[in-house]
């Protein structure tokens, strides 16, 4: 998360007030646009501040809590609610996706049950207000507040969705079933109508239908905090493994990179495996639908091709996620074998 | 009084002017309006302004890197601000001499401090 990684650019004050003016935000349901908006600017200021030994109270002035409400001052009542249609878009995507598979796997002759779905929207509905207009604001006045805890806070409620909808699912006798085609029909209007608004609203304002926000954020200088932050984040975990591995007498401060080039062999062979085990699961899943004597072959063409999708994008994203860590990682072990200095030094000088 | 309220009608007027001085960023106006004496403006202050005049499209604003590495929002004035500003400080000078002449009895100076 790049505001994680501009908040830890910050000391002391400055980092408070950065932190105040983005829980304030979440907690005043501002949009993720008005949010990144606001925030890279408010760094470019502060950073700038801390620079040059500028006080934080002559940006931010005496009340944390005043200058929070000015920042966010235009933010009309009008535009706090624009969250609702942002949260349904957001639980129309999980319809859709749930109720398409289900669809196309024809597991319910056509017909869903809409009630664990509905269960777990309506938890989720629930515990959001709860975090927003409760939580929030006491996080915000306890000034103990970690902007992480609300990142926290939101796996929560995606857990509270799940649960309820298994819930649900399995304590509640009661069905409430739905023709199952047009509730996928009807979300994917929803969708269809919340995208060309927003892409709209994009135009007219930023003349480019993407988020201009969130393209800001794919800067190199963000990307080199991240990967900054990344490669410290390994090296610390090193470092503590070294300590634990030398005071058990089992490796030398020479054979530690040795040992560390071995373990990313073992991780390359892992993250093939994953892709190996990815396309097994696929090609599984599609032979158990062939078994299936009811399954027609257009049906089963859909259901290939909608998993497929699904299965595609759950890959890319742990494939990135591996791709990253063991680029960092190589790297690193390359620097240190160029610098012909042991791990151990290495990683003392680079966090040093 | 509140000094925020004689603020609010403006500050807007006097960040115009800063703009229009040449391209400039949120930083520096803060720094250009603490120089000229107005004290505790700070970007909470300052951004709902900054957002009302780009809103208005009295002013533009692009995105560059700053020395230090972050985006920064880079303001200049447009046309259509120019304007603006003409006829604030038309409107300005009109009601400020009209302030002063009620104020202090003359409606050429403001009184000197002794």
């Amino acid at each position: 998360m790049e505001f994680e990684l501009m908040k830890e650019q910050l000391n002391g004050e400055y980092r408070k007030v950065f932190e105040a003016a983005w829980i304030y935000g979440i907690m005043k349901n501002v949009s993720n646009e008005m949010l990144i908006d606001r925030l890279t600017e408010l760094y470019d200021i502060l950073l700038t501040a801390q620079t040059e030994g500028r006080d934080v109270r002559r940006i931010a002035g005496s009340s944390t809590e005043r200058f929070c409400k000015d920042l966010y001052g235009d933010y009309t009542p009008f535009d706090r609610l624009k969250f609702i249609p942002r949260m349904i878009y957001t639980y129309a995507w999980c319809i859709f996706v749930i109720e398409l598979l289900t669809f196309t796997a024809d597991t319910g002759n056509g017909r869903t049950n809409i009630l664990p779905c509905l269960f777990g929207i309506g938890i989720g509905v629930v515990f959001e207000l709860v975090c927003r207009l409760v939580i929030a604001k006491v996080m915000f006045k306890s000034k103990k507040i970690s902007p992480a805890a609300w990142n926290n806070m939101a796996l929560l409620i995606f857990v509270a969705i799940l649960m309820g909808m298994l819930f649900s699912q399995h304590y509640i006798s009661a069905e409430l079933n739905v023709p199952t085609l047009p509730l996928i029909i009807g979300s994917g209007v929803y969708i269809a109508i919340f995208f060309t608004a927003r892409s709209i609203y994009r135009y007219k304002n930023f003349g480019t239908i993407r988020n201009v926000h969130k393209q800001m954020l794919k800067d190199n200088y963000y990307k080199e905090l991240s990967s900054t932050q990344l490669e410290t984040a390994v090296l610390k975990g090193w470092g503590k493994r070294y300590e634990k591995m030398s005071a058990k007498g089992k490796i030398t401060a020479e054979g530690f990179v040795e040992r560390l080039q071995k373990d990313e062999r073992i991780n390359d062979i892992a993250n093939r495996g994953f892709d190996i085990f990815v396309a097994v699961l696929y090609i599984f899943t599609i032979i158990e639908r062939m078994t299936d004597p009811e399954q027609g072959a257009f049906d089963l063409v859909c259901y290939a091709l909608v998993m497929g999708f699904f299965l595609f994008l759950t890959w890319r994203f742990f494939a990135d996620v591996f791709r990253k860590g063991s680029g960092v990682r190589k790297k690193l072990i390359q620097e240190c074998l160029q610098t012909g200095v042991t791990m151990p030094e290495y990683i003392n000088s680079r966090l040093q | 009084m509140d000094n925020s309220q004689l603020l609010k009608g403006i500050l807007e007027g006097c960040v115009l002017a800063i703009i229009a001085e040449g391209e400039t960023y949120g930083y520096e106006i803060i720094g250009a309006l603490e120089k000229a004496g107005f004290e505790d403006i700070g970007e909470g202050t300052l951004y709902p302004v900054l957002t009302r005049l780009d809103k208005n499209r009295l002013i533009r604003c692009r995105r560059a890197k700053s020395p230090l590495g972050p985006v920064r929002k880079y303001y200049s004035i447009t046309a259509e601000g120019k304007k603006a500003l003409d006829d604030f400080k038309d409107r300005y000078s009109r009601i400020s001499a009209s302030a002063i002449s009620v104020l202090f009895g003359t409606k050429k100076s403001l009184p000197v401090k002794k």
